[in-house]
């Protein structure tokens, strides 16, 4: 079985990992490596991840889809990098020097929901139903009013982060009482917000773990100009 | 890097579970592809797991109130599954059920499956999806 897994799209010229190569065309190139087998499992997750951020640190890299396969470079040229060769150029240069951090600020999941039930009167009164409905019920309350609770913390405490981040977005949790934000820096900044988060990480009982720098996999997209031709090039 | 209050940066998550929440579903699709193609978790998976997760979250948020609703505050005991899974803290603790999205619709990662032990939680189902020339196949790949 042979084909291309295709990582993402960095300037031409550009030292890549190893165990990969590159597909250029005119002033970017795509990072490809080698079909292990015809499946993607949860190695080739982690191994794109890894070039991604391997990537990161030499210089900006356009993330692709993971699952991006091609049978060949020809393919990888002509439907990948030529048809938004202009947005991959633009986005290059807006993401030049710009990392991706993660935070997940992860709340005592009891403590939150004592002080939802507390602070809930509705809930409350629904608390104690027993039939498959009546838990469905409580249950569904209880996420919601938990959700607000751990969102308005999370945005409280991070504010000073992302007062020095470019961008920052929330992104979905794993479980509802943990916060969990991306953030576009530039790298210039990272030591400044790895003391903000130091700071945060003092001002809170939460167990905070954070993680950079990471590929733009979260502001790829929003780093990309409106696509110049008809019809949209872009999906994610 | 270690900073103040031993809060490090770690250059990525560890835990697959963290790894496949950062990069599945994300990242940059062209749309007509021809050729070229994007190999995700198959769609009727994808479904069923996620009306599972909806429903054990709910579930289990509602057993939780009615124990904290029977305790006095500051006295809450005998919840077994959350004290043990809590203890492991955030992003690491519980199942997760993270999903990889069609071509054609944005679906979003899902989280908690609940209540799975250790080889559940690394057991991954990521597939072939339907192409034209070949039929889609199952498989689990366990690590």
């Amino acid at each position: 079985m042979s084909g291309l897994r295709v990582y993402g799209v960095v300037r031409a010229g550009t030292k890549t990992p190893p165990n990969t190569d590159t597909v250029e065309y005119g002033d970017i190139a795509a990072v490809v490596g080698d079909m292990t087998g015809p499946e993607l499992t949860d190695s080739e997750a982690t191994d794109h991840l890894d070039v991604l951020c391997a990537l990161v640190t030499t210089g900006p890299v356009v993330p692709l889809r993971f699952g991006t396969v091609a049978p060949d470079a020809e393919a990888v040229c002509t439907e990948v990098l030529a048809p938004a060769h202009d947005n991959f150029v633009a986005m290059l240069e807006s993401l030049h020097g710009m990392v991706e951090l993660r935070v997940v600020v992860a709340f005592d999941e009891q403590q939150m929901l004592r002080d939802a039930l507390a602070g809930n009167a509705e809930l409350r009164g629904a608390a104690g139903g027993r039939g498959l409905a009546d838990q469905m019920a409580i249950g569904e309350m209880a996420v919601r009013e938990l959700t607000e609770r751990v969102h308005a913390e999370g945005e409280r405490l991070l504010a000073p982060v992302c007062e020095i981040a470019k961008a920052s977005q929330r992104v979905e949790p794993p479980e509802p009482a943990t916060d969990v934000w991306a953030l576009l820096v530039a790298a210039d900044d990272l030591s400044t917000v790895d003391q903000q988060v130091a700071k945060l990480a003092a001002q809170s009982d939460a167990e905070i773990n954070y993680f950079g720098p990471l590929p733009a996999l979260t502001f790829a997209g929003a780093a990309a100009p409106p696509p110049q031709r008809q019809g949209s090039a872009w999906g994610w | 890097m270690t900073v103040a209050h031993g809060v490090n940066r770690a250059p990525r998550p560890s835990s697959l579970a963290d790894v496949l929440e950062v990069v599945l579903d994300k990242g940059i699709v062209i749309d007509a592809y021809v050729r070229v193609a994007v190999v995700g978790i198959e769609l009727l998976t994808v479904d069923a797991r996620i009306v599972i997760a909806s429903v054990d979250t709910y579930l289990r948020f509602a057993e939780a109130v009615n124990r904290l609703d029977l305790q006095p505050d500051g006295q809450v005991a005998g919840l077994p599954g959350m004290i043990g899974e809590m203890t492991e803290g955030g992003a690491k603790n519980k199942t997760k059920g993270a999903l990889s999205g069609a071509k054609d619709a944005a679906k979003e990662a899902i989280s908690s499956l609940t209540g799975s032990d250790e080889d559940e939680e690394e057991e991954r189902k990521t597939t072939r999806r339907s192409q034209p020339r070949s039929r889609s196949t199952s498989r689990s790949r366990a690590k």
